[in-house]
């Protein structure tokens, strides 16, 4: 019994030490390290699985009603009952039809916006597994084109960035809602800059000002800018300041944002494939009509 | 101990046997996907719940201390490696200490009850999400608020003892389907 005490207790450090050595690992790693290959296989492997799921998840009613029993009469009153349904069915399968065709006219809208390239529309296939980390997976990937640090956004605005793991057929998208991620934005009625941040799931963004003495007010668009060699091109609708904070001494001014993006209906995303301050984007919000 | 020693022999490590490891690998990485799609949608006030560490408690109290260390490092990794951005290792690291604990314990539980998993889920659920937390806080990521991770634990705690119930019989069933054959000396 002992013995066995004893075995467990080496066998738990020796995966201790194995955890602690890939934490290191991970902090020492760049962009390709040995680790980027050991998550681009988990990934390979959990993709078909989440895409599984989100098949069955989607609102596709189950159109294989059974024809097989249509022995006697009162079997075909069962039939003309699921006929019933299954033209209900169908109905109801036309409105989400047709919801979706809205839907891909927008992003189709957004694609003709940029003058330079076509971005590449994704479905979302998976969601953050952890309450640590605001993320999902999207369905194209290196085949696509798509590499890290692309801009992901959709016809009301910024989605987020793409960061590893992208594998062949899907990559991850880092939403502007992590709190590790910043953005460089601008106020256009204000004429000020600063970096939007995530706070965590279903939260405002919120956004350091550089300049203290900004007349922000409530209900001001805040955009994407080129501050600096971001990821973001200019002028994408990032959200409206809901709250500006209280002046605090030596501290940066601080607004409150909510995002054009509602996060949690999302189903399409588009990827940029060229990134950065000097790609052309033609007029505003991509939506309408 | 009064039974002769050579004559019940204990279940081991080594014992768990090819096609079980196979199985109850099977079931992490299922509960992976699910807890990615399914549940991430399904969350409780925007906080998904955990159920890959409700399978590695099931599996680390079914199955000991062994079995949970290695369970809970896979759940913890491969959760970890599908993450991006994050610190690979961190809930590896403390999905493994919790499989460990969990095996540990349940030789300590007097009698079978069906109380005693889902009081495990509970507790395990709010030491985990507590410290990947102060961990991640410990290796600089500095966002971490303390409001945030109380409003985490909490509603996680929650979720995953609803969620225990479910899932704790099902993790038997396969464990118990890919039993390796013994033989029983009486």
């Amino acid at each position: 019994m002992s013995r066995r005490r004893v075995r467990g207790r080496v066998l738990l450090l020796a995966f201790l030490v194995l955890c602690v050595g890939i934490i290191t690992l991970d902090f020492r790693q760049t962009q390709t390290g040995p680790l980027q290959r050991v998550q681009e296989f988990a990934a390979a492997v959990v993709t078909p699985l989440q895409r599984g799921f989100t098949v069955v998840t989607r609102p596709v009613g189950n159109l294989f009603t059974s024809l097989a029993e249509l022995a006697n009469l009162r079997s075909e009153n069962t039939r003309l009952k699921a006929e019933v349904e299954r033209l209900n069915a169908a109905a109801d399968q036309s409105d989400v039809f047709e919801a979706e065709n809205v839907t891909l006219r927008r992003h189709a809208r957004l694609r003709e916006s940029f003058a330079s390239m076509t971005p590449v529309t994704a479905q979302i296939i998976g969601n953050s597994s952890t309450n640590w980390k605001e993320a999902v997976q999207i369905d194209k990937g290196r085949a696509a084109g798509i590499r890290p640090d692309m801009a992901v956004i959709e016809p009301d605005g910024v989605v987020g960035k793409i960061v590893p793991p992208v594998t062949r057929t899907s990559a991850t998208v880092l939403l502007l809602t992590d709190p590790s991620f910043g953005a460089a934005a601008r106020i256009t009625e204000a004429e000020i800059t600063g970096i939007v941040t995530g706070s965590g799931s279903s939260e405002n963004l919120s956004m350091k000002l550089v300049d203290n003495d900004a007349n922000v007010s409530v209900g001001d668009a805040v955009e994407t800018s080129s501050f600096n060699n971001g990821v973001f091109p200019p002028t994408i609708p990032i959200g409206e300041v809901t709250a500006v904070g209280e002046e605090r001494a030596a501290l940066d001014k601080e607004v409150e944002v909510e995002a054009a993006v509602n996060f949690r209906n999302l189903e399409y995303v588009d990827v940029l494939l060229e990134t950065g301050p000097r790609i052309a984007f033609r007029g505003g919000r991509a939506d309408g009509g | 101990m009064a039974v002769r020693a050579k004559d019940v022999k204990p279940r081991t490590g080594g014992e768990i046997g090819l096609k079980r490891a196979a199985a109850l690998t099977a079931v992490i990485v299922v509960a992976i996907a699910v807890q990615s799609t399914l549940l991430s949608e399904a969350t409780l006030l925007g906080i998904v719940p955990q159920l890959v560490l409700v399978v590695v408690v099931s599996i680390a109290y079914l199955e000991g201390d062994r079995v949970g260390i290695v369970t809970g490092f896979t759940g913890g990794l491969v959760q970890d490696l599908l993450l991006p951005e994050s610190i690979v290792g961190l809930t590896a690291l403390v999905y493994t200490l919790i499989g460990y604990t969990v095996g540990v314990i349940r030789q300590y539980s007097i009698k079978e009850s069906v109380w005693t998993p889902v009081a495990a889920v509970a507790a395990a659920s709010a030491i985990a999400e507590i410290g990947y937390a102060a961990l991640a806080i410990l290796l600089g990521e500095r966002w971490v608020s303390l409001i945030y991770t109380l409003k985490v634990t909490g509603l996680v705690v929650v979720y995953n003892t609803l969620l225990t119930p479910f899932v704790f019989p099902l993790v038997r069933r396969v464990a118990d389907r890919f039993r390796p054959e013994r033989v029983y000396r009486w």
